[in-house]
């Protein structure tokens, strides 16, 4: 673990203010694009929620893995709880995902569905924009959370395998594969809308 | 390559994955084939259209929430630590500094071994005389319930002591002393208690070798006997009354004359089964363990004494336990129980033999001992265990002192040879210099005992 980050984990588990502004500051952009891309409505309540349970858990912190990566996948899991909560009591309609998957691993066809359903965006977003979120939600669940994983946090592909719990290849093929779909929806998209 | 490989690789290429050679077997395939360069572009496009979405808009509010929301949380976990101490039903026992050090020179390794990390939150429980804490840069008085953190700075003034107890940050959980005119830096995780710049004086020290033998001729090696020898623990028994200080300084004692003490060692004996011999005249409550500082049964031992959260369920072993009462000019009395010679297996056939080795002096407000302060009566008999912490805390861990006997015309006889040239020891920037005197020559005659001084001299240069 590298020594910044060692002494801010230790300034965090201090309680020392300056380190949670500069965590928050730190993560704010990549996490909440993250987050957004998945459970829009909630955002910034799991944004918030991430972070008190960074201070409630650090203590547990192994460093075996970044202190950010770490960070993404507490995040990660809230998404997923507040989609399972979301789905227990039927206030998200849930395409079913093609099979069911065994034990910890989410359905994330459903999460990701929500992903482009944000409040107030369609009005900023251009023509093409709307188009990429639209191609991007058509993507492969799995996929998709690689490619954002990848291209909106800026993630390395060990830390993408470590949140997500794939082989660190599997997410690197996931992130190629969601680009090349990517470009063939928007590629269509465009040769439909052209001709 | 072939189209189909090709495009496989296209997303690499994009986002700049590839490594050189993949790279240029991609292009080389691009170069020639119009379709896959086309569909290149595709992905490309696709990949700075994603990159065109807005990116998650910051917000000072939103940081402030989060932030307030983190303050709240760690708030709630510290007064949540406060409760559970306070609730607890034990009174625990205090820990003196030295013994805090020492649990913290070997926590430390284990922890770092485990890749842990560990804080330290105390609460201030009594404040005798005055004391300073620094959270940051400034210096304010300590008082009653100040909560002190790791990285914050202790120093007490002449005359004090402070009563921390320690309230979360580890799992065991007790009291932890501060000597008067000894500064406590918590800094650097709260573990390493190291003293405040300022010059070293030299100081005198003294270290002592005691030998019994129960019975006869158990000296008898086949042949010559190393050893090194072991440094001492110290541990702090819980005042089980309220004791009158008494204003004697000399050789740095103090009366005891209440009768609470004697509970304490009815108990300490009836749960160790030793034998204790007190001086009643004496008082305190501080009980002094000889063993190696690198022993690990020891740490563990004195990991479940913290566990138990009661020195007196400390297993003592099954050795000579004598109290010894000591005390410092205006500190709270202390209760020193000597435990034999050590943790080594002394009087056996292996006859290992541990010596107790120190120096003992109080220190001024820069930290640093001073000989004006020491005590003669307090270096006349075993060595004191004041220095223990002082040596772990110089790294001294083991000091070289050989130990060798051999059979004499029938009767074993234990030499004692400290080492002939100083011991170079880095501390803060600067080495500490540390020569001993003091060689010994002792014929053993059956049951027995001696004691006898090594002086070791420490000196700080730059």
């Amino acid at each position: 673990m590298a020594s910044e980050e060692q002494t801010l984990i230790r300034r965090l588990l201090l309680g020392e203010e300056a380190a949670f502004r500069e965590l928050v500051g730190q993560l704010e952009r990549p996490l909440l694009a993250f987050i957004q891309r998945f459970t829009p409505e909630v955002a910034e309540d799991i944004f918030q929620e991430t972070f008190v349970r960074v201070i409630r858990k650090l203590a547990e912190f192994k460093p075996d893995v970044s202190l950010k990566t770490w960070i993404f996948t507490i995040a990660r899991n809230l998404c997923l709880d507040h989609i399972k909560m979301n789905r227990r009591h039927g206030l998200v309609s849930l395409d079913r995902p093609a099979r069911e998957v065994e034990g910890n691993v989410i359905p994330f066809k459903e999460v990701l569905e929500a992903a482009t359903r944000q409040p107030g965006e369609a009005a900023e977003l251009s023509d093409n924009q709307r188009r990429v979120l639209e191609a991007l939600r058509t993507l492969d669940p799995t996929r998709r959370e690689a490619l954002i994983l990848r291209v909106y946090c800026d993630l390395p592909y060990e830390e993408i395998a470590r949140i997500t719990r794939s082989p660190v290849g599997t997410c690197k093929y996931r992130v190629h594969e969601a680009l090349n779909e990517l470009a063939a929806r928007l590629g269509g998209a465009r040769g439909a809308a052209t001709g | 390559m072939d189209c189909h490989r090709a495009r496989e690789e296209l997303g690499g290429l994009v986002l700049g994955e590839l490594d050189v050679e993949q790279r240029r077997a991609v292009e080389a395939h691009l170069s020639g084939c119009p379709e896959c360069r086309a569909r290149r572009d595709q992905v490309a496009g696709a990949l700075a259209s994603l990159r065109s979405l807005p990116p998650a808009e910051t917000s000072e509010e939103r940081r402030r929430r989060a932030v307030a929301a983190m303050m709240e949380e760690h708030r709630r976990r510290v007064e949540a630590a406060l409760r559970y101490r306070s609730a607890s039903p034990l009174r625990v026992v205090a820990v003196a500094l030295a013994a805090l050090v020492l649990a913290a020179v070997v926590t430390i390794g284990w922890n770092v071994a485990r890749g842990e990390l560990e804080v330290y939150v105390l609460r201030v429980v009594a404040v005798h005389g005055t004391a300073d804490w620094a959270s940051g840069g400034e210096w304010k008085p300590l008082q009653k319930n100040d909560v002190v953190r790791s990285r914050d700075r202790v120093r007490t003034r002449e005359s004090a002591m402070v009563q921390f107890e320690l309230v979360e940050g580890s799992k065991k959980r007790g009291d932890l002393f501060i000597n008067q005119n000894t500064s406590m830096d918590l800094r650097n995780g709260g573990r390493v208690i190291s003293i405040d710049s300022g010059e070293l004086y030299g100081v005198e020290v003294s270290a002592a070798v005691r030998i019994v033998t129960p019975s006869g001729d158990h000296f008898a090696p086949d042949g010559p006997t190393t050893f090194e020898a072991g440094l001492q623990q110290t541990y702090v028994l819980p005042q089980t009354g309220a004791y009158r200080q008494s204003a004697d300084r000399r050789g740095m004692t103090l009366q005891f004359t209440d009768a609470p003490i004697e509970e304490v060692t009815r108990v300490i004996s009836e749960k160790t089964g030793e034998k204790i011999d007190i001086d009643s005249r004496l008082r305190g409550a501080r009980i002094c363990f000889f063993g190696r500082a690198d022993d690990p049964r020891l740490i563990d031992s004195f990991s479940r004494a913290l566990e138990a959260q009661n020195l007196m369920l400390y297993r003592l072993g099954e050795r000579e336990c004598r109290i010894n009462v000591l005390g410092q000019a205006g500190g709270e009395p202390r209760l020193f129980v000597r435990v034999g010679a050590g943790r080594g297996r002394f009087a056996t056939s292996r006859g290992t033999i541990m010596i107790g080795a120190g120096y003992y002096g109080e220190v001024d407000a820069s930290g640093w001992p001073r000989p004006r302060e020491l005590g003669t009566a307090a270096l006349a008999d075993w060595t004191q265990p004041h220095y223990y912490s002082r040596l772990a805390e110089t790294r001294i861990r083991v000091v070289p002192t050989v130990i060798r006997w051999a059979p004499r015309g029938g009767t074993p006889t234990i030499e004692v040879r400290v080492p002939r040239e100083p011991m170079v020891i880095p501390y803060g920037g600067r080495q500490l210099v540390v020569e001993f005197k003091g060689d010994l020559e002792y014929e053993l005659k059956g049951e027995g005992e001696v004691t006898l001084p090594i002086t070791m001299k420490i000196k700080a240069v730059p």
